[in-house]
């Protein structure tokens, strides 16, 4: 399978914080989300793919061409959307498109207009007054009129109301409809990628936690709850996030675990969400044990 | 179309309709005062920092993040930007002359008001010597004003805003120093071979002054412009 | 085609279209060689993943309940003997369903509804 975007061991640090070894791949054809708390490094990431960050090493690829020497050739192609506009705010879409249309070789006037008008965004009005909804949709636009062969969105439903994510969930649905087009979409609300994305990569502290298929991580990992003493103390070495309360526990497991859990025990599915709560508990319960041992 | 100019072409779009009815309303303003000879070179030189302020302020803030989804070079945006800046300063220097060379030529102050008249005549009556001395001063305001720009530009572009802010303050105030300095030893006629140069007696003398002025600050631009180019080209967006 | 999908079902959303699919094979309102939606548009329509979508046509493929057709897309297959078996099974099973039902509601004990159907098959 032709990959659209790969990203190998890119490392990339600043004051307090660093990507390492963020390794992952997105075949042509896919959507994949990319998830992770706030501070996880997904704009980071996303801002190296564009090589808006000098990466201090790895290599990225996309379309099969060279993220810094290629640059140029993979913008032609690429579509970013990012949370807030990125244009002048006085404008309205027609300077808009005016000002774009040059930077293009295959910009496409008529389907910029129809866009606008199937998105119901008025060509005449200042962007600035459009809503967040509105905005998201004019940069999805953007991409579209210059055929964009993949679309990356930095957290671009943070902010939106229910219904602009629907819209944006249904706009994606559409577009991945050719098999040749991809989408990489960061977001920390998880249910917008649950049930569109095909891929998931979550990012923890700047490294990769988990990439593969949704399904995959849906079958990698459940929930487990009982009570404390029913659980052995080898399987709670094997627990993710370990969370013991008065009445029992909880705490995410390896299903390659499974037969280890006593009947007493409960499980049942976890959801992206639920993955990333306990991932980032682990976290925290790792970082107090430490600070126990100082 | 070439970067540099798909990336002019683009700011001109985003400036427009903030600058275009100021640009041509000042302009109005200034060539209506000329035909009366009222004096506004001075006016027009405060008036075009006013208009390239809010330029530049467009061009720092809002646009990182496009300069990262554009198919365009950093050097093109780079280049783009100074281009404009020296173009823009140049055409408030030409709007300058032509106020000048309508003061000189008007006679419509003799409709204004007597008191003022007598202030506006007193100017169309200047020797030509000191006629041209003013164009002098004009082309210096600009040639500093544009070397200035330029300097703060690649500072903000190889470092940041602040830094180049401070620094301006202390180039300003060290440049209003020397100028002070300067000037007293010129009107206590000590330094009698620096005043040939810097106030040549002749018009001819003068006019070479101006254009060595726009030459350097030519070269300036050129100068600051290509050294943005080559340490800025790789900074992060 | 009817699929409805559950977000709250235990059953993962392929299962769910998978099931929705044969009934509607096995109940004769989808007609043999009917050409189903593309991978790609049946993910449209669902707003679910194209992977989801390629599982189920997978699998129902692999049941023999559609085939593939290189360069054209997936058919719903012809009814073949096995598959008009499965049929007649799942009509009987919905058959004794509803007369074992009635008849409990009516009163009788098991062993009286089972004689009840001997009696009606030796008839």
């Amino acid at each position: 399978m032709e990959n659209i975007l790969e990203i190998k061991g890119l490392n990339k640090a600043y004051d307090g914080f660093a990507l390492k070894d963020v390794t992952f791949s997105l075949p042509k054809g896919y959507i994949m989300g990319f998830v992770g708390e706030n501070g996880s490094g997904k704009t980071t990431t996303i801002r190296s793919i564009l090589n808006m960050a000098n990466i201090d090493s790895g290599k990225i690829s996309v379309f099969g061409l060279d993220s810094i020497t290629d640059t140029i050739a993979i913008k032609e192609k690429l579509g970013v959307v990012f949370d807030s506009l990125y244009l002048a705010d006085h404008l309205n879409a027609k300077q808009i498109e005016k000002q774009l249309k040059p930077f293009y070789k295959d910009w496409d006037s008529k389907e910029f207009a129809d866009r606008l008008k199937s998105f119901g965004l008025p060509d005449n009005k200042r962007v600035g007054e459009f809503s967040k909804g509105m905005k998201m949709k004019l940069m999805i636009t953007i991409a579209l009129s210059h055929k964009a062969d993949f679309m990356i969105l930095d957290e671009p439903t943070s902010g939106l109301d229910p219904v602009a994510r629907d819209e944006l969930l249904d706009i994606l649905a559409e577009y991945i409809e050719d098999e040749n087009r991809s989408v990489l979409f960061s977001t920390h609300i998880t249910s917008d990628v649950e049930r569109i994305a095909d891929y998931v990569t979550i990012l923890h502290d700047g490294q990769v936690w988990f990439t593969g298929t949704k399904d995959e991580l849906s079958e990698k990992y459940v929930i487990l709850r009982g009570a404390e003493e029913d659980i052995s103390s080898a399987l709670r070495e094997k627990c993710i996030g370990f969370h013991n309360y008065r009445n029992g526990f909880d705490a995410l497991l390896s299903t390659e675990y499974l037969d280890e859990v006593s009947d007493e025990l409960v499980t049942e599915k976890a959801n992206i969400d639920e993955i990333l709560v306990y991932v980032a508990k682990e976290d925290r319960y790792e970082r107090h044990n430490e600070n126990d041992k100082v | 179309m070439n970067d540099i100019m798909k990336m002019i072409r683009f700011d001109l779009i985003s400036v427009s309709r903030l600058t275009v009815p100021y640009v041509a309303i000042f302009a109005a303003v200034c060539i209506i005062a000329a035909l009366f000879s009222l004096p506004i070179g001075i006016f027009c030189v405060v008036s075009f920092v006013m208009i390239i302020a809010p330029v530049q302020g467009i061009n720092n803030s809002s646009c990182k993040r496009l300069y990262g989804m554009l198919p365009v070079n950093r050097s093109a945006v780079i280049k783009a930007l100074f281009i404009e800046i020296t173009f823009t300063l140049f055409a408030g220097e030409l709007l300058a002359f032509l106020c000048f060379l309508i003061v000189r030529n008007s006679s419509l102050y003799k409709m204004l008001p007597e008191k003022v008249m007598h202030f506006a005549e007193d100017l169309t009556k200047m020797p030509e010597k000191e006629y041209t001395m003013l164009y002098m001063l004009a082309a210096a305001a600009f040639a500093f004003i544009t070397i200035i720009l330029c300097y703060a530009q690649m500072r903000s572009e190889i470092k940041s805003m602040e830094a180049a802010i401070r620094e301006l303050i202390i180039i300003i105030a060290v440049f209003a120093a020397a100028v002070s300095f300067i000037s007293v030893m010129i009107y206590n006629e000590k330094l009698d071979a620096l005043k040939n140069i810097l106030l040549p007696t002749t018009s001819a003398g003068k006019w070479l002054l101006i254009a060595i002025l726009n030459a350097v600050t030519l070269a300036a631009a050129y100068l600051f412009c290509a050294v943005t180019v080559k340490k800025a080209s790789d900074k992060e967006l | 085609m009817k699929i409805v999908i559950k977000n709250k079902s235990e059953l993962p959303i392929y299962e769910q279209i998978e099931q929705q699919i044969k009934a509607q094979i096995l109940e004769g309102k989808v007609a043999e060689d009917e050409q189903l939606p593309s991978i790609r548009q049946l993910a449209r329509d669902l707003k679910i993943s194209v992977i989801t979508t390629t599982r189920v046509y997978n699998d129902l493929a692999e049941e023999g309940f559609i085939i593939s057709v290189t360069g054209k897309g997936y058919f719903v297959a012809p009814s073949n003997n096995e598959l008009l078996r499965e049929r007649m099974l799942c009509e009987m099973e919905e058959g004794f369903e509803k007369a074992v039902l009635n008849g409990r509601n009516a009163g009788l004990s098991d062993d009286e509804i089972i004689a009840a159907l001997k009696n009606f098959m030796e008839e």
